[in-house]
């Protein structure tokens, strides 16, 4: 019994980052309509910026969350520029067009963080506030894990807020709706996707700032995200924030209880089949909406 | 066809508008205008290039050439939201709503966005649709066809319009509530706004329009009065098909 | 053709040169080809120089090895050149990217081939890229040699006469770190993490080999391999620490290995790991970041082999040559690569793939390496090294943690490579490993 809630509680505590990552992507799908495979790049940015801005802070409990904000904001203003410089053209543009210069993104992100900080493993230190483990149920439970679900449950509950009780999240469900009538309602459209795409961009690099005290980070970090995020995003349904939190437990917290019988390299199988089993029976994903 | 010269005070002109899908010529040198008051119906067959002059007035296609002025300023090169926030909406068809926002949240995106002071509140509108006020919790997509269309047209008032496009109004309503709607669009006209609206249907046009302009192969092929439009002689000749 | 051919140098080695020649550039190719066939008859190098061709992970999932492995290949390379050569040739090196995929180190090689055959290939980590990369080399009769990857399978079932391995095999290390561990006392309970590659399965296979010998009552309570692509490490340490054992093996190195020590610290795990614990990861871990009871396997010691003579000499030239920074173990591997090519060539003379194969196997070829002067080319093409196997600890010499001096240098006479081709077709061992053509 221990065993199994021990492996829940892992499974959460990946869940949180992954709906961090996953909840910015599918917003950006929802409002903007585009697959933006950059979302990952922006993931690895933010984990980098992180442990170079730590390397300045210090590694404290206050300077972890002036190297997490820092890096998350840093990542947004990027996603702003990202979104005004490169995507305005390409919205009315065929989907193919949209991939590839996503795709690119996702090379010259990839290009400039082996550039910028090479290719050795990096990390940070773990606050002290965080490190260690809480003891129990028979063992230390790493006190990081607790915080990353704290975090993640904040996520929801501020996405919540925003989607919900705020103009801004009133603009974005419409743009989901339909994006043409929110500009015929004299809404400035081209501003609130940048603001849509540089909030996904700030959640994606908070996510990766925050997963560098407990995990090395390298190249390669984005196109481990983005697979799991698309997985995610597939399983809830498209552009639903809801569909990104079930989605993100779900695969967090099955391919952890997994680990009970089955070994880690079988991970992708149980998430593909969860996957499978989701489309099966339901083609757009559990809270799809958008087609 | 010659270039006429409109009222300076008309609400909205439009000169020599060349309107494109793409790289597709739509509309031929169109022009027409819309004074304070007036509802004026732009009539043609399907595919006469009606829904296009209005898309390219409100700046969702292309114009590669033409002017649009609104109450004398030139708006041709604004983005479509500026068009709105400076008095020109539109009602596109189809009764199209943000489905999964409330009748509330679907009046609050258009209320406050206009530069301009007008008279529109939520609560005007609700006076105007009591309908709606009822169903103020309801998501746009569980209302009938009837509803979103005046979900539509009062989202376009609250954006405070000086002229108010409608695109096939009518489409898919009941006789009833396109009566309804009619002598609605009729009182706002009365109250001084412009209304510029295309049909294929012609009833409900000919009944409360002031100006009948009918379009043909991208180009405004006739003009006159509504009285002039129901010679069957003219509704045969560009509605027929 | 003399003043033809030296038009081919220029060409190869002015940039500017090459662009303004494009034109010219299949007649080019086909004068290189036709010299290419003139050196195969001969043994020898065109005009004065031998090519030499490193493909290896650059960039990629890694990202660690690489480039240290081209690094050091160059230096060495730069070393031979400074005493004059090769047979009286120089020696060029060209550096080509795989990106730790067997489909890009295929095409890499076949386009280098295209463009100017190599007259030796320094292979990559990945064993799939370099077992790919081999079935080319030998078609074209080009001889391999490998620093690191392939090693289980590259001396064994796959061998072939011109392919060459500088250190110790997979099979060496998970039996020399069974052994270690046995004679530890410390572990009953063993679990086993590893990447779920060729590399991963054959390692544990082989420290389960050697465990059932010395240790027949011990037992395996947890076996976890996982993707190479996997990141978050925290569910799967959740996994092995619910089963308690004793001690950890397997080859985790790299960002991999860094985020488990993490986790280990957190959760305060007092089970004893053996992994490879590469220079790079130590670092970023840092000093005191190391878990307790934290050992190494390692196909070189960096403190041995700075200090013999060919080894300081290398030192000295990797450290001028890159701003300061000590090689690293998977440097000294690649050098070793580069001194075991350089002897076999002297002992040949010739460059050509057979002469090397027939030089090899009349046994006995000795050759000054950073190993040291014991390392002899076994008929079976490999230099017989050792694994070295210890505790890590601070070293504030490095200046970061590394292994301590009681670390043992495990000498694999007593498991030569032979037991294994036989467990391999007894299909006791992972032989799979994707290949591409």
């Amino acid at each position: 019994m221990n065993e199994f809630l021990l492996q829940l509680l892992s499974g959460i505590s990946a869940a949180a980052v992954l709906f961090l990552v996953a909840s910015g992507f599918t917003l950006v799908f929802g409002a903007l309509r585009i697959i933006n495979f950059a979302h990952g790049s922006v993931y690895m940015l933010g984990a980098f910026l992180a442990t170079s801005i730590s390397d300045f802070v210090g590694t404290g409990n206050v300077s972890f969350w002036i190297s997490a904000l820092l890096a998350g904001f840093s990542v947004a203003a990027l996603g702003a520029l990202i979104e005004i410089v490169c995507l305005r053209r390409i919205y009315h543009r065929d989907v193919a067009i949209q991939l590839l210069v996503t795709f690119g993104l996702v090379m010259i992100i990839g290009g400039l963080v082996r550039g910028i900080w090479g290719s050795a493993p990096r990390q940070t230190a773990m606050p002290p506030l965080f490190d260690g483990g809480v003891p129990m149920l028979g063992t230390y439970f790493p006190t990081y894990s607790l915080f990353l679900i704290c975090v993640g449950s904040a996520a929801v509950i501020a996405l919540w807020l925003i989607m919900y009780q705020t103009s801004l999240g009133r603009l974005i469900r419409g743009a989901v709706d339909d994006r043409q009538l929110l500009e015929m309602a004299g809404v400035n459209v081209p501003l609130l996707f940048t603001a849509v795409f540089s909030l996904g961009a700030f959640f994606a690099g908070i996510a990766g700032a925050l997963v560098t005290p407990q995990q090395t980070i390298s190249v390669g970090l984005d196109l481990d995200v983005i697979v799991k995020a698309v997985v995610v995003v597939v399983i809830g349904g498209l552009g639903s924030i809801g569909g990104a939190l079930v989605g993100s437990l779900m695969v967090g917290v099955a391919s952890s209880i997994a680990l009970i019988w089955l070994p880690p390299s079988w991970s992708l199988i149980v998430v593909f089949g969860l996957l499978v089993t989701v489309l099966a029976i339901s083609p757009q994903g559990l809270f799809g909406k958008v087609r | 066809m010659t270039t006429a010269a409109y009222p300076v005070s008309a609400a909205l002109t439009v000169n020599n508008l060349d309107a494109f899908y793409g790289k597709c010529q739509v509309t031929f040198d169109a022009q027409l205008h819309v004074g304070r008051g007036e509802i004026v119906a732009l009539l043609g067959r399907n595919g006469a290039g009606k829904t296009t002059t209005l898309m390219a007035i409100a700046g969702f296609v292309t114009a590669r050439r033409g002017k649009v002025l609104l109450a004398g300023n030139e708006i041709a090169t604004a983005p479509a939201f500026r068009r709105v926030r400076a008095g020109l909406s539109l009602v596109p068809s189809g009764s199209r709503s943000l489905g999964s926002l409330t009748v509330l949240e679907n009046l609050q995106t258009s209320a406050g966005v206009s530069a301009r002071n007008g008279q529109w509140s939520i609560d005007k509108v609700f006076g105007l649709f009591p309908k709606l006020r009822q169903l103020a919790g309801s998501q746009g997509r569980q209302l009938s066809g009837g509803e979103r269309q005046m979900l539509a047209v009062g989202r376009a008032l609250l954006s405070q319009p000086e002229v108010l496009m409608l695109d096939e109004p009518s489409e898919g309503l009941a006789p009833l509530v396109v009566a309804e709607l009619g002598g609605m669009l009729r009182r706002l006209a009365d109250a001084g706004l412009a209304v510029l609206l295309t049909e294929q249907n012609h009833g409900l046009a000919l009944d409360i329009a002031d100006r009948v302009l009918f379009m043909e192969k991208g180009q405004i092929a006739w003009e006159g009065s509504a009285s002039e439009a129901k010679d069957p002689e003219v509704l045969g000749r560009y509605l027929s098909v | 053709m003399k003043m033809f051919r030296s038009s081919v140098r220029d060409w190869r080695t002015s940039r500017s040169m090459r662009t303004v020649l494009g034109s010219f550039t299949l007649g080019l190719m086909g004068a290189a080809f036709s010299s290419g066939i003139a050196s195969a008859e001969t043994g020898g190098c065109v005009n004065g120089e031998a090519q030499a061709l490193i493909v290896s992970d650059v960039s990629g999932r890694l990202g660690v090895l690489g480039p240290s492995q081209s690094t050091a290949t160059q230096t060495v390379i730069d070393l031979i050149n400074k005493d004059g050569g090769l047979l009286g040739c120089k020696v060029k090196l060209t550096i080509k990217d795989e990106q730790l995929d067997p489909a890009v180190a295929v095409r890499e090689l076949k386009k280098a081939i295209a463009t100017n055959k190599p007259n030796v290939v320094f292979g990559p980590t990945l064993s799939s890229s370099m077992l790919s990369m081999a079935k080319i080399t030998n078609a074209q009769g080009i001889p391999l040699f490998s620093g690191e990857g392939g090693d289980a399978q590259f001396v064994m079932d796959a061998r072939e006469p011109g392919n060459y391995m500088a250190i110790s095999t997979l099979y060496q290390d998970g039996r020399a770190a069974a052994k270690y561990l046995v004679e530890s006392g410390k572990c009953k309970r063993y679990g086993f993490l590893y990447p779920d590659i060729v590399a991963g399965r054959d390692i544990v296979s082989a420290f389960r080999g050697q465990l059932a010998e010395s240790q027949p009552d011990a037992q395996i309570v947890v076996d976890q391999p996982y993707n190479l692509q996997n990141k978050d490490f925290g569910a799967i340490i959740q996994a092995i620490s619910s089963k308690s054992p004793d001690c950890v093996f397997g080859n985790l190195l790299g960002p991999d290995l860094g985020s488990v020590y993490k986790i280990w610290n957190q959760r305060k795990l007092d089970i004893l790991t053996m992994f490879y614990p590469d220079t790079a990861t130590l670092k970023a871990v840092g000093n005191g970041n190391l878990p307790a009871n934290t050992y190494g396997v390692m196909r070189a010691n960096v403190k041995t082999m700075a200090a013999t003579p060919v080894g300081r000499e290398f030192t000295e030239a990797y450290k001028a040559a890159n701003n300061g920074a000590a090689p690293d173990e998977w440097a000294y591997a690649a050098a070793s690569a580069v001194q075991m090519w350089a002897s076999m060539v002297k002992a040949a003379g010739s460059f050509d793939y057979n002469a090397l194969d027939t030089a090899a196997k009349k046994g006995g070829l000795t050759f000054d390496s950073v190993y040291g002067d014991g390392v002899e080319i076994m008929p079976n093409h490999q230099a017989n090294a050792w694994s070295n196997v210890g505790p890590v600890v601070d070293d504030s010499e490095l200046g970061h943690p590394y292994w301590s001096s009681d670390s043992k240098a495990m000498w694999t006479k007593d498991v030569i490579p032979q037991p294994l081709y036989e467990a391999i077709l007894s299909g006791k061992t992972s032989t799979r490993w994707t290949s591409a053509q």
